[in-house]
């Protein structure tokens, strides 16, 4: 009887057990897709070409790495540490940055700039060559040749753009695309970079010219791109590679291709029909990061170096107490800085808007700064320009909301007309590219022939930091190729101490008591 | 009328069975008798003969009897035990043979508790004289006097080696963190495995009230718990809620108990009232021609605010806290049961705000369906609601910048309170006025739970019991966000609302089969228990976000504007988790004196890399009682015990997978996945000695050694793979801790009862194996990878764990001459000057408004260094339970010396001048400051040690007094049947003797990591104090 008993018992634990001990432990995750469910289905190639532009977009226009370079450069101004925007623009006793390089440490929160727009633009790579080994190596086609060879040149637009940004931001960086053996990858300096960044755009605008086509506007949220803007788009991103590659005015002398930056140019985003490259933010997947912490009147002001150069007379540079006064500027972007109406926002400081209030830019009595992080971080003048989707409404300060852009019709003028002058070009023509803000916008009288090279690039450069204010590191590159960073200042990024530390490579940095940047490669 | 048939109907059924049982009276032997302590008969006490499975429970008179069939038993000399809590089991021997067997027992008050039986970690229960591992056990005579509104608060001070803190926030409705011994974890936290009532239990415990806990066995890491294999490195704390079983035969229990008091802030951050600019002689602020304040030109903040409003008064409060709590019990025959109802109403200390209240109920029942088979069944219900404030961002942040001149009661401009627009240059979104953030935003949870619970024994042998079971827990929980459109920032530009709702459903259930054999041989007894248990969980949520409205006043989404600029944003996530997991566990008992235990446990987890889907563990343990062969004087026993173990930490839910996130539609790399990844693995080795001494006291002193390798961690991959991260098994975290605990009795007389516990502990933890490059964690970052502000805790092999880094300003002449050497500094050290306040500052700026501190640089140029260590040197608590004829008192006091914090509440507004340090008023004129000296130690909100606090303090936890009333006034009440009164008064968290500057020393970090190894203080939630009047009925 016991051993019946048990024998029972057994057996009916047995068979719980057996019926129990099967469960599938192979749980698939619903919430992300792994890349091979989101590369196999062709549906969802035009996803991830697409992705790669707008992270690089996003990337090109965030604050992690974009600020910190508008203030070393003198471009805007804030003594919030955001982003590292002010350690790295603090000027030490001695009027240098030789304790700012930067920290390219693992252990340290101010490395975070450098490995920013790393991360992202490799990202974007990533997304990219994803597709173009999907379409060239694999034969994956879409619905139809159309749309696969749109989705193809899209995406290599997208990983250009990133080699271009890695050329122009770090000293050396990965050529990663659908060839390459991640086994033995090895890093290439940035001239290697920048060869290998104008070849693909070469190549993209080879592609763009021999299709036909119109991405739908979710790519570049709110703007349809036809092929031929693409081809324009890539010719314009040439330009600016090459003219905004030097590290130093002698670079900028020797080892620039104006030529080829001329001939880029005339074929780029302002030929013909000018027509910026832009998109809609929504403060969230599109992301006006710079324009958002620089368009606000209490969190960043436009440097009283640029704000100087806008009105010498009152906007004093460097700042003194008890600040500069309300604004007379001939340049109708500032006028008298007039913003708003008396109440719309109180405490900003604001004067009330006349007929003469500026365009771009505002005045505030306000010292919006800590003091104590010295006087010459004040200013004021602020950049209102993008300020709640271009209608000034102080309820969209902190919006991130509406159109901006990215490269704008202006940045290929200034290029087209700076490779006239450097190649010794028609001036009147350079001049005419010059005047297209500079009188209609700033209403400021014409430049002209007779204003000589230097004359004319001088007023180019006033264009280049009054228009292309918060365009990604556009502002920073147009100060380092002329030697116009403070001392200490670092001219491009070292390959992120996240990078180096997986594989375990020693770190290193420029900038500070370091040089400003890696020797100009042979 | 319904406890009328009750009462008819297991009094019919007790006839049934009595009846039954005479039909084979003829081979029975009949066992009764009485129990008692003294002279008061002990109800409740259990008597039996374990080895054949048979016994009864005593009735309230003490009584007891039961039968044994003694067929084919005749002769055998069997063990006759009488245990009841609280007091010492005695044991005897008896031939069986059929006819009446009359046994009484005498037994003694256990005021230590060491004759405690516990069932976590072995085979089956088993007296902790016997373990060969340290099991720290609270039972509700320690829980009951000042009862947590969650079960791990109550465990504060009362476990050696067990570290309480409030957690994330102490906002009403929070959970406590708690951490068992060392941490196992570098990124991740250290909570240790919860089991309720048998249901393993991942949903939290802040739906469970401590009034139903009846005993907490805790268990400290994998010396002890590698019987819960996988997930268990942290240990585990298993909380048993109140049954009918502990009551007597025929027994009705009603407890009824109700709280009532106010709560409050013991303590404020002080607040700067003294400014460095320039005044009229009416006392306002002289203004410049842009209307800027003038700074002094000696910028020294000396000069007082023309007016002054005290914030803190205004947004904190003294509030509400009530609890009311009613149980009900009895036991009759082969039922038992025990139901509770709790209402807990706490509105916290900040103003405006509901705060938090819950209604909870519960019902377990036990029956015995035959001398071989019972049952018992449990139900749990939880209902909350939670008016809260969001942690990020919260007005706790924002007050915090606020200028002492700002009136924050006083209304907007068009009437309505408060106001918002704070004109407070210069100008900073980080202002908020707190009334008008807390009048106008809402942020409310609403959480409902059910836990249910079964189990069947069955013994089809006198040797062999099996057991099913099946634990269901069910979590709901909805979170609304809400902000009105036209709410005011500081700068009164009006919001377009917002709206958010986040609505989590959380499933899991555990059911298992256990087979235990019990054999007597001749000099040994052997436990064997063989198990398969099955756990499955599924968690799912929705959250839905709104960032702009359209429609004022509607607090849905119908409400919401959904356009480019403003887009719905929807989120969801399902996570399905299944383990298997199969263990045996072996126990021998030599002769009562010398105790071998060993285990094998296999885990297979979804949760481990596709390739790694199973681990194994396994224990072994020892303890011999050397009194039994060596008699040493006043020792009354002395045992010696040792314990190996492993244990493991499963991966988070989606570390294994690769994965791309999905922005805007497009996929996008974040990690590569690990198909190698396997649970981190935990080996414990545990010693120890527990003697009891002079009958009244006792010791037991644990060393754990902990190594903890294969750590799951989220590193860096190459951005050339287009991948941010992956989760691979790198590093080992060591971990040893010194634990003491000491029980006296010191008076024990008919009138009074003094017994006092001291539970102390010293925890140290290295990193001694990193095959990653060295990295930051912190506590705002998802398993502390966040690049939040918060992200200063260096994770490197051969650091010590919990290690702050950041600068260090110049304070040694030594620190002074490196900087100088290392060219970051000028000139030589005499060019330098040690100020009034301990800093270095070059001697031409001395006394000028230009003095400031200077920072460190190692010969390297160096300027990041360790500047803090988290890690406590030791922890020491104290309880006290003293009774004086009708008073009783019960405190806890804790002592947790050294360990340091990093104050983030200071640094921040640190910047805005808003820390009292800056008012020089009261320094003699020439050692007075200029504001820009202190802006330095700002530092650009990075670390520096300037914010490196000493985190020491001696806190009285728990305080209680009570007075038994005269049985006489309960019977007035003419409320029931009550016979029995108490009134009493309660604090909690009564008294805090720091030097810390923050709220309360006992805070850590925001968000997600290690609360204990991420100390820091960020705008959290503070700890608040709390007095309760107490009266208490019952019979």
């Amino acid at each position: 009887m016991r051993f019946s008993k048990l024998a029972r018992f057994s057996a009916a634990v047995t068979a719980i057990v057996a019926i129990g001990c099967r469960p599938n432990l192979d749980v698939v995750n619903p919430n992300a897709p792994d890349a091979k469910r989101a590369l196999s289905d062709p549906a969802a190639l035009e996803a991830v070409g697409s992705g790669a532009l707008r992270t690089w977009i996003n990337t090109w226009s965030a604050c992690t790495g974009n600020c910190n370079l508008d203030t070393q450069a003198q471009s805007y101004t804030a003594s919030w540490n955001n982003f590292q925007m002010n350690f790295y623009a603090q000027i030490d006793a001695d009027g240098t940055r030789n304790t700012r390089g930067w920290q390219n440490d693992p252990a340290s929160s101010n490395r975070l700039p450098v490995e920013g727009p790393w991360t992202g633009y490799y990202q974007a790579m990533s997304s990219a060559t994803d597709i173009l080994t999907a379409i060239r190596k694999n034969n994956l086609k879409l619905a139809t040749p159309d749309a696969t060879k749109r989705i193809e040149i899209v995406s290599e637009l997208a990983q250009a753009a990133s080699e271009m940004a890695i050329a122009l931001m770090y000293d050396k960086g990965y050529i990663v695309d659908e060839t390459v053996d991640f086994a033995t990858l090895t890093y290439s300096n940035r001239k290697q970079m920048r060869d290998a960044a104008r070849a693909r755009f070469d190549e993209v605008i080879t592609l763009a010219n021999a299709n036909s086509f119109t991405t739908p506007s979710s790519w570049v949220n709110g703007f349809s791109l036809t092929n031929t803007q693409i081809a324009q788009l890539a010719n314009t991103m040439n330009a600016l590679l090459l003219a905004m590659w030097p590290r130093t005015a002698a670079e900028n002398a020797n080892n620039v291709d104006w030529a080829a930056v001329l001939n880029y140019a005339s074929k780029g985003i302002s030929s013909g029909t000018a027509w910026d490259f832009a998109f809609v933010g929504n403060n969230d997947t599109w992301y006006p990061e710079t324009y958002c912490w620089f368009n606000s009147m209490d969190t960043g002001r436009v440097h009283t170096r640029v704000a100087n150069m806008l009105d010498p007379v009152t906007q004093k540079h460097p700042w003194v107490r008890p600040g500069n006064p309300q604004p007379n500027s001939a340049d109708k972007r500032l006028g008298d800085g007039s913003f708003g109406t008396a109440d719309m926002i109180p405490g900003f400081g604001n004067v009330p808007k006349t007929a003469n209030a500026g365009t771009d830019f505002a005045w505030s009595g306000q010292a919006i700064f800590n003091a104590a992080r010295g006087d010459y971080q004040q200013s004021n003048i602020a950049h209102i320009r993008y300020d709640a989707t271009g209608t000034q409404d102080p309820s969209g300060i902190y919006g991130c909301n509406g159109r901006v852009p990215i490269i704008s019709a202006t940045v290929n003028d200034l290029l087209w007309a700076e490779a006239i002058i450097r190649t010794n070009g028609n001036l009147a023509t350079a001049a005419t590219l010059i005047n297209k803000t500079r009188v209609t916008r700033g209403g400021l009288p014409p430049a002209t022939a007779a204003d000589g090279a230097a004359g004319l690039t001088a007023k180019l450069q006033y264009e280049q930091e009054v228009e292309l204010l918060g365009m990604g590191p556009i502002p920073q590159m147009n100060r380092r190729r002329v030697d116009g960073l403070i001392t200490g200042t670092p001219a491009e990024m070292p390959v992120p101490a996240k990078e180096l530390g997986v594989f375990g490579q020693p770190l290193y940095s420029w900038g500070g008591s370091n040089p400003r940047n890696s020797p100009t490669p042979p | 009328m319904i406890a009328a048939v009750w009462r008819r109907s297991v009094a019919a059924g007790a006839t049934a069975l009595a009846l039954l049982a005479g039909a084979a009276g003829a081979q029975n032997a009949t066992f009764q008798g009485t129990v008692k302590s003294g002279d008061q008969p002990l109800g409740g006490a259990s008597v039996g003969i374990p080895e054949l499975g048979v016994g009864a429970v005593t009735s309230v008179d003490g009584k007891y009897n039961f039968t044994v069939n003694v067929a084919g038993r005749s002769g055998r000399t069997v063990t006759v035990m009488a245990k009841a809590i609280g007091y010492k089991p005695k044991v005897m021997q008896v031939t069986l043979a059929a006819g009446q067997v009359q046994k009484d027992f005498d037994l003694e008050r256990d005021v230590l508790n060491l004759e405690q039986v516990v069932v976590t970690g072995v085979s089956e229960a088993t007296s902790t004289r016997k373990l060969g591992f340290s099991v720290g056990v609270v039972d509700a005579e320690a829980l009951k006097e000042a009862p947590a509104t969650t079960p791990l608060a109550s465990l504060a001070g009362k476990v050696a080696g067990a570290e309480v803190t409030v957690g994330a926030s102490a906002q009403p409705g929070s959970e406590p963190s708690i951490r068992l011994r060392a941490a196992t974890s570098l990124t991740g936290r250290s909570d240790p495995l919860i089991i309720v009532d048998g249901t393993i239990t991942r949903l939290g415990m802040a739906d469970i009230n401590s009034e139903d806990i009846e005993r907490v066995e805790v268990i400290k890491g994998a010396a002890a718990s590698s019987l819960y294999g996988s997930d268990a490195a942290n240990g585990v704390i298993q909380i048993f809620t109140r049954r009918g079983a502990n009551l007597a035969e025929g027994q009705r229990m009603v407890n009824l108990r109700n709280e009532v008091g106010s709560s409050w802030l013991p303590k404020f951050i002080g607040v700067n009232q003294a400014h460095e600019f320039e005044l009229n002689p009416d006392g306002s602020f002289k203004l410049d021609a842009n209307g800027n304040r003038i700074p002094k030109a000696d910028r020294i903040a000396d000069n007082p605010y023309p007016v002054y409003y005290d914030q803190n008064d205004a947004v904190f409060r003294k509030s509400l806290k009530m609890t009311n709590y009613l149980s009900i019990g009895e036991r009759r025959g082969p039922t038992n049961f025990a139901a509770s109802f709790q209402n807990e109403k706490e509105t916290g200390v900040l103003r405006i705000l509901n705060g938090y209240s819950r209604q909870n109920f519960r019902l377990n029942v036990d029956h015995k369906l035959s001398d071989r088979l019972d049952v018992s069944a449990g139900a749990f219900y939880g209902k909350s609601s939670a008016d809260q404030t969001p942690e990020a961002g919260s007005v706790l942040f924002g007050m915090r910048f606020l200028e002492p001149n700002i009136n924050i009661e006083a209304p907007n401009a068009d009437g309505t309170p408060y106001n918002a627009v704070i004109k407070q240059p210069p100008a900073s979104g980080n202002v908020v006025n707190p009334l008008y953030g807390l009048s106008q935003d809402s942020h409310n949870t609403f959480r409902d739970r059910f836990t249910g619970t079964f189990k069947a024994r069955w013994r089809p042998m006198d040797w062999l019991t099996g057991e099913a079971n099946f634990n269901y827990d069910e979590s709901a929980a909805s979170t609304k966000d809400f902000r009105p459109i036209g709410y005011l920032n500081s700068s009164g530009s009006p919001s377009s609302g917002s709206l958010s709702q986040t609505t989590t459903n959380n499933h899991t259930y555990n059911t298992g089969l256990t087979l235990t054999a019990i054999r007597a041989f001749k000099w040994f007894t052997n436990t064997t228990k063989a198990a398969y248990v099955y756990e499955d969980q599924l968690d799912q949520q929705v959250a839905i976000t709104a960032s702009a409205l359209t429609v004022p006043k509607v607090t849905e989404f119908a409400a919401a504007a959904n356009d480019a600029a403003h887009p719905v944003t929807p989120g969801s996530f399902t996570q399905a988790t299944r383990n298997q997991n199969y263990f045996i566990v072996s126990t021998f008992d030599i002769k009562d004196k010398l105790v071998l235990d060993g285990l094998v446990r296999r885990d297979e987890s979804s949760l481990f890399g596709a390739k790694q889907r199973g681990a194994t563990y396994h224990r072994v343990s020892a303890a011999y009682r050397l009194t039994e062969d060596f008699k040493m004087r006043g020792v009354d026993e002395f045992k010696l015990r040792a314990s190996y173990g492993t244990a493991g930490l499963r991966p988070p839910w989606d570390a294994q997978y690769e994965q791309l996130a999905i922005r805007a539609g497009s996929p996008v790399k974040i990690t590569l996945g690990n198909p190698n990844l396997k649970p981190a693995f935990s080996k414990e080795t545990e010693f120890g000695v527990d003697i009891q001494f002079l009958r009244d006291f006792s010791i037991n002193y644990s060393y754990s050694d902990k190594k903890t390798s294969d750590q799951i961690l989220n590193v860096p991959v190459s951005s050339a793979t287009g991948y941010q991260n992956t989760w691979v098994n790198a590093g080992t975290l060591a971990g040893q801790t010194h634990e003491l605990a000491l029980g006296a009795v010191l008076i024990t007389k008919r009138d009074v009862f003094w017994r006092v516990n001291v539970a102390a502990d010293r925890t140290r933890q290295k990193i001694t194996e990193l095959s990653v490059a060295p990295f930051l964690v912190g506590p705002n970052g998802v398993n502390g990878t966040g690049d939040g502000n918060t992200r200063i805790f260096r994770i490197a092999a051969g650091e010590p764990f919990g290690i702050i880094y950041g600068s260090k300003w110049i304070r040694t002449k030594e620190q002074l001459a490196t900087t100088i050497a290392g060219k970051a500094l000028g000139g030589t050290v005499n060019d330098y000057t040690l100020n009034e306040e301990g800093y270095y500052v070059a001697t031409s700026a001395y006394h000028t408004v230009n003095e400031k501190p200077l920072k460190y640089a190692d010969s390297t140029g160096n300027t990041l260094f360790a500047i803090g260590d988290v890690n406590p040197d030791f922890s020491l608590s104290l309880s006290s339970a003293f009774q004086y004829k009708s008073f009783s008192i019960n405190g806890v006091l804790s002592w947790n010396k050294g360990g340091k914090i990093y104050n983030y509440t200071r640094q921040w507004p640190f910047n805005e001048e808003r820390d009292p340090v800056y008012d020089q008023r009261s320094k003699p004129q020439a050692e007075r400051k200029p504001a820009p000296y202190y802006q330095t130690f700002y530092n650009n909100f990075d670390p520096s040690d300037y914010f490196v606090e000493d985190g020491s303090y001696v806190k009285v936890r728990e305080l209680s007094l009570y007075y038994q009333l005269p049985r006489a006034f309960a019977q007035g009440l003419r409320v029931g049947d009550f016979q029995t009164a108490r009134i009493g008064l309660v604090g909690r968290n009564l008294l805090t003797i720091s030097d810390y500057k923050g709220f309360d020393p006992d805070v850590s970090g925001p968000g997600g990591g290690n609360p204990f190894a991420y100390r820091v203080d960020y705008f959290t939630y503070p700890n608040y104090r709390t007095v309760t009047f107490v009266l208490d009925l019952g019979y």
